[in-house]
This record gives structure tokens, sequence and C-alpha cells, in this order.
């Protein structure tokens, strides 16, 4: 089976690296822009499964990045993604209205778990070694 | 006759003169009430021009005022939104070493000592995270940027699962958590991320100024259209001359401070606001070393501000 084709679109360089391994590990052909302008392109020419999108982005931002997107009839159908920092609930809001699939507050998650949502959301079985480490409970007593 | 007439014109003359000198008197009087009006005449033009001196001041005084309350605002505006885009700036780099540290623990080989520095790196990299999100929660709270937005959840099992996560916090100094479920399930209208903050706050202040072997007893019960949180410590108190002072902005208890130092004062203030943003109170009693129950009293079914007007 050939591999889901994901292009990124993240500016900061540590954090784009950071998911790109994690993606790339984990057997997906990632592709990646580090701008608004340079991603609708790179959208519009890989066709892929999905776009992981970052919001605050030089260039263009995410948020028209994503119009576009859902504007034209040939990259409407690819689902989106959204990163953002923002965590508000307004930009979350719009990030939905505007035709985004989900969206993922970065600074909350590991990003273990980042690629864990990206992997449910084309029905992969998760990898043990992507769940946080989970923590025993007993020291809450219920009555 | 001539005689006679000459007595009449005399009388004439002198009832004459009489009349005069009267007229004589009214006149004086009332070339001095004249005078006194031209007194009082410039006494109330000097009066008026001082007046009107006074209200172009107060027209100044007023301008400046107003241009003062204007700068005041905008500069509360800006700090606001200073704090808001140095939060978002500071959470790249801090999410940066975090997925770096995080990745590095389960990708590469590293000595037990290593990983230990890479443990801790992560943990200080976590707390200067959280303390930036306080930070833009405040900011936010400020500058009325919070929006709530309602849904349903059930609330003993919202207040269950954060319990849960705080065993690792428990463990530390052997805490225990007491949770008393009447009733066992309750559904309510609320804003999640808010609740959250208000029970984490409230829970962890518990346990964090605690004694070693506490207890932290945590209850919900309905009452009426609301639902009461109640969270009792077997902590160290609060000393009773702080108390009222407990919910302002940067304060905290003196014997908190010998605890914990790395607190910011902001936990509470914030928690209050958030708790009145939802629409509900906020109470406590504290007896210092013995310990400190909080009640939160919230709305079963939480309004947005458009509901409220």
């Amino acid at each position: 089976m050939a591999k889901l084709k994901i292009v990124l679109i993240e500016d900061d360089n540590i954090l784009a690296k950071v998911i790109y391994e994690e993606l790339e590990e984990r057997d997906f052909d990632v592709n990646q822009a580090f701008d608004g302008k340079a991603g609708l392109e790179l959208v519009r020419s890989k066709k892929p499964d999905l776009v992981l999108l970052d919001l605050v982005l030089p260039q263009k931002h995410g948020f028209d990045v994503l119009e576009e997107l859902k504007k034209s009839p040939a990259t409407s159908d690819i689902p989106v993604i959204v990163l953002t920092m923002l965590g508000r609930d307004d930009d979350i809001k719009k990030g939905l209205k505007l035709g985004a699939n989900d969206y993922i507050v970065k600074s909350q998650h590991a990003v273990a778990e980042i690629v864990e949502k990206v992997e449910k959301f084309f029905g992969k079985e998760t990898r043990p070694e992507a769940k946080k480490p989970q923590e025993k409970q007993e020291k809450v007593k219920s009555i | 006759m001539t005689n006679s007439i000459k007595k009449i014109s005399e009388l004439t003359i002198k009832e004459k003169m009489v009349e005069l000198e009267i007229n004589k008197k009214f006149l004086r009087q009332a070339l001095n009430q004249l005078g006194r009006a031209r007194e009082e005449k410039t006494a109330l033009k000097v009066e008026l021009t001082a007046l009107n001196k006074t209200k172009t001041i107060m027209k100044d005084v007023i301008g400046i005022l107003e241009e003062a309350k204007k700068k005041t605002e905008a500069l509360d505006r800006m700090k606001t939104e200073f704090i808001s885009v140095a939060s978002h700036q500071l959470r790249t780099p801090l999410t940066g070493i975090k997925w770096v540290v995080e990745r590095f623990l389960r990708k590469e080989k590293v000595t037990k000592k290593g990983k230990e520095y890479l443990k801790d790196i992560y943990i200080a990299t976590q707390r200067l995270s959280n303390l930036v999100e306080l930070l833009l929660n405040v900011s936010r709270i400020e500058g009325e940027k919070v929006n709530i937005s309602l849904v349903q959840l059930e609330v003993v099992g919202f207040i269950e699962n954060y319990l849960d996560e705080c065993t690792a916090l428990c463990d530390k100094k052997n805490i225990s958590i007491i949770f008393k479920k009447h009733p066992k399930m309750l559904k309510i209208v609320t804003d999640s991320s808010a609740l959250r903050n208000i029970v984490q706050s409230i829970v962890s202040n518990a346990i964090e100024y605690n004694i070693e072997g506490g207890i932290v007893e945590v209850s919900l019960e309905k009452k009426g259209l609301y639902f009461l949180f109640v969270v009792r410590d077997t902590g160290i108190g609060m000393p009773k001359k702080e108390q009222p002072t407990i919910f302002d902005k940067f304060t905290r208890g003196s014997n908190a401070q010998l605890i914990k130092t790395d607190g910011t004062g902001l936990g509470l203030y914030l928690t209050r606001q958030t708790v009145n943003l939802l629409g509900g109170k906020i109470w406590f009693k504290s007896k210092i070393n013995k310990g400190t129950i909080f009640h939160v009293e919230l709305p079963l079914k939480s309004r947005s501000k458009k509901d409220k007007i």
C-alpha cells in the first residue's frame, strides 16, 4: 500500500522538525512548507491525504490558507487539521467554521499525542510507543 | 392781610425747605445706594471674571483627566496585549524544548544520569509552561477576551478525572484524596476549560499546602439551581489577618511562601475571576495550622455574556 501523504505547514523550525521526524517514523510521506504561500502551493501540487496547518504563518495566515483550500474544488476535499499555539475558543471555532476537520493546541500536548491524533484520523492502530505513560490511579478513593 | 400773606408765605417756604431737605436726604440716600450698587457691580464683575477663570481651569482639568483616563485605558490594553503576545511567543520555544526532550528520552540511548537530567529539563520546562499559561489566562480575563463556550458535561466524572491526574502530586507528600460522590452523576452546562481551571486551582492548592500524609476531602452536592463543590484540606491554613486579601492579585499567604517558593499569587485571583465569569460564588474558611475549606457554588446552567444582557 502506498504511503499516506501529509503536507506539514509550520514555520517554527524546531516544531516542524520534531513533527516531521515523528510522522516519517510512522511511515507517512511528509512534505514540508514553512510559510503560508509555499504551503498552499505545496498542497495544490502534492494533493496530500492530510494537511497539518499552523495558523500564525509568514506570507499568508493559516486561516487564509484554509479558506483558499476550501474554496477551490481541486483542494476542498483534502482534510485539514489545524495546529495552533493560540488555543483561544474564538480561533478554534473560526478554524472549524472555515472547514478544518480538527484542531490541535500544540502547547497542550506531547508530540506523541499529536502523531497519535493523526493516526487516529486515518483509523490506524496506535502503537504502544506513542501512548502516554499511564499513571496509577489508586490514590483516589471513592466513597 | 399782608401780614397774614407774609405768614403764609413764610410757612410755605419753611415747608418747602423741609420738603427740600427731605428730598435732599432721599437723593443722598439714592446716591449712596447707587454708589453701593456700583461697588457691588464691580465686585460682581470681579467675581464673574474669577468664575470664568475657574470654569476655564476646570475645563482644562477635565480635559487633562479625560486624556489621562484615555491614556490609562490604552496603557491597560497595551499591557494586556503585551502579556498576550509575549505569552504566545514564549509558548513556541517552550513547546520546542518539551518536544525535543520528549523525543530525546524516547529515541536516543542515554545513560541513567543523562535520563535524569533530561527529565529535570522536562519538569522545569513544564513549570515554565504552566506559568505562561497562567499569565495568559490572567491577561485574557482582564482584557475581557474571554468568551465562554458552553457545553454539557457530567461534573462528577469530570472532577474524578482531574483527581486521577493528581496522583503524582499526591505521592510526593503521601496525601490521600477522598471524593464523596453525592450524587453519583450530575449533568451541567458550563465552560469546560474554565471549570477545569477552577477545580485544578482549588484541589492543587489543597494538596500542595497540605502537611505530609495529609488528607484532601472533595465533595459535590446539588443545591437548587446551583451545585456546590467543596474542598477541605488538613494543610497549613491562612493567617487570619491575611484572609480578606487572599483573592487579590499577587497576594500569597505569608506561611504559603515558606512551603512553596514558586507561587505567583495569581492562582486564587484568577480562580475568583473565573468563578464570577461562570456566574458563581467562591468563599472559604481557614484556620492556621488546621486547614482550609473552600466552597465554590456554580450554576447548573451557566449562561454566556450575551444572554445576560
